[in-house]
């Protein structure tokens, strides 16, 4: 079968899929802007009066912390959310054309890594605020990038897994709600690394979402950077990503009567 | 037909079956309770919709498949889209392929007209470009007036093949699938269409078409196959202008 193969007409059809995911999702894109920011600014909000106030959690510059947590928690738990049902949304489109599914994975995952960073200046606003700088450290800086990418893999890998189990296991969409609310209190976005027991100390090695959040952390925050945590989540990342394409690709080729 | 023309579409013995995925969509739990019986009834009770199909098609030749409601003709036809594979057999299909499969052609029920004209030339393998430069010619020609910055939810099942007629000829295929899609346009929409088809035929497009309409077949096909139970029953060359 004859198919445009050129780079420029995956670009094409990657950017037409994520303006596609910010219509139907958002109905419109300044919208979609404000609530990428507002949602977890309020979470901000909430968990700074339950743990702070409430709880008198001791960790400085709480509010930079918890927002250096749930941005990057946000675009994870979006995009896996929107991806496990990402075929069933996108039906039509599976069962009538053939272009590469996966894509509209992707789609998910650029459109809230899109939404990822520009939340950025919204960082740097509670940087300036509570730091009076934004970082010093320019090699630290270079290695945003690094990190979000490493991110956008392990996302991906999660979607296209969920996204392909869930055409055959319609309820898989349910149970990946309730893991997502798992691993969130599993990850240290809302309290400190240093705050888990000893003995459940490694489940942090477990959770490339968890080395990517104290990652995060360690630039902005700390001016400083774990290269083993680096390294790890990257393997995570990637083995992430070519389990779930593996599946995927296993699977695809039945999306289309089984939807 | 010229035994020496170029083939465009093979079949060689073709079976499709469906596994019965409803004990799996069912979700995880049912399936985890009943897994032992699932899985034995997954294996034992497939359904066949096709069962050893052979033909092929030439470039510019107008084929049609025929036959009573669930005896695989879509399926056939999902299989020359490439959207469904077949469970043993070959399909071969050479050249661009403009899927027009049953009921809706591909669109997203949020997404306007327009927006989803555009979409659906890129999924169908156009660049951002090449649909741009075309967008209007395919608006024009679907005549859906200012419902066409409506999103498509809203539009009558005619209206909707109308955008996906017009887009599917536009992104210049070398094989046109039509999948009764037709049936649903009012009379001025299926004559546009089908002076639009004899126009393709002239250059040299393979157009397969599936429909009820006996009358419509015969007089538009060179070659009609007539399914039953998933099995080639019967072969019709409607004799027309014989030279
Ligand atoms: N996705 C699917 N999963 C399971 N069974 C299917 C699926 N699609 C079709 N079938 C079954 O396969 C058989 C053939 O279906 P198909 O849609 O090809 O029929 P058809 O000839 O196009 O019928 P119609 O004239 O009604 O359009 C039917 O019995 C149908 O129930
Ligand atoms: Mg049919």
């Amino acid at each position: 079968m004859k198919k445009p193969k050129g780079s420029r007409y995956y670009r094409d059809l990657a950017v037409a899929l994520v303006k596609k995911e910010i219509k139907v999702r958002y109905k419109s894109n300044i919208l979609g802007y404000a609530w990428s920011i507002l949602n977890p600014l309020s979470q901000a909000l909430i968990y700074l009066f339950a743990f702070q106030y409430v709880l008198k959690v001791k960790i400085d510059n709480y509010v930079l912390f918890l927002v250096l947590g749930l941005f990057p928690w946000q675009w994870l738990q979006n995009s896996v959310i929107a991806s496990s049902v990402s075929m069933i949304a996108n039906a039509n489109l599976v069962k009538k054309t053939i272009f590469p599914r996966e894509f509209i994975v992707f789609s998910v995952v650029l459109n809230d890594m899109f939404h990822f960073i520009i939340s950025l200046p919204v960082l740097f606003l509670f940087l300036f605020i509570y730091r009076h700088h934004v970082v010093m450290n320019p090699v630290l800086w270079l290695l945003f990038p690094v990190l979000a990418i490493i991110q956008m893999l392990f996302i991906a890998g999660l979607g296209l897994l969920v996204s392909s189990i869930n055409v055959f296991f319609r309820d898989l969409e349910r149970l990946v709600g309730i893991l997502i609310n798992f691993i969130f209190y599993g990850t240290p976005v809302v309290y400190a690394v240093t705050m888990i027991p000893d003995k459940f100390h490694f489940i942090i090695y477990l959770n490339p979402m968890a080395l990517l959040i104290l990652n995060y952390r360690n630039i902005f925050l700390y001016d400083t950077i774990s290269w083993g945590y680096l390294w790890l989540s990257l393997i995570y990342g990637a083995g992430v990503f070519i389990i779930g394409y593996t599946v995927f690709n296993k699977l695809k080729s039945r999306f289309a009567e089984a939807l | 037909m010229d035994s020496n023309q170029e083939k465009v579409i093979i079949f060689e013995d073709v079976w499709k079956y469906y596994p019965l995925y409803h004990e799996i969509t069912g979700g995880i739990k049912m399936f985890l309770i009943n897994m032992p019986k699932a899985i034995k009834r997954m294996r034992g009770n497939k359904f066949w919709a096709v069962n050893g199909v052979s033909f092929e098609i030439y470039k510019g030749e107008s084929f049609g498949i025929m036959g009573p409601n669930g005896s695989g003709k879509s399926t056939i036809m999902s299989m020359i889209a490439g959207v469904i594979k077949p469970s043993r057999g070959k399909v071969s299909v050479f050249g661009r392929v403009a899927p027009l499969l049953e009921l809706g052609a591909g669109f997203h029920p949020e997404l306007t007209g327009r927006e989803n004209a555009m979409l659906n030339g890129i999924l169908l393998g156009l660049t951002k470009k090449e649909i741009t430069s075309k967008i209007d010619e395919i608006l024009e020609f679907a005549g859906l007036g200012e419902f066409i910055d409506q999103p498509i939810r809203t539009y009558s099942s005619g209206m909707m093949a109308r955008l996906g007629f017009s887009v599917a000829i536009h992104i210049d295929p070398d094989i046109l699938l039509v999948d009764e899609i037709l049936a649903v346009g009012d009379e001025s929409f299926r004559k546009k269409c089908f002076a639009k088809m004899e126009d393709f035929k002239r250059q040299g497009v393979t157009i397969v078409l599936i429909s009820h309409d006996r009358v419509t077949m015969e007089s538009f096909c060179d070659r009609i196959i007539e399914i039953k139970e998933g099995k080639e029953v019967d072969t019709i060359v409607p004799n027309k202008n014989p030279q």
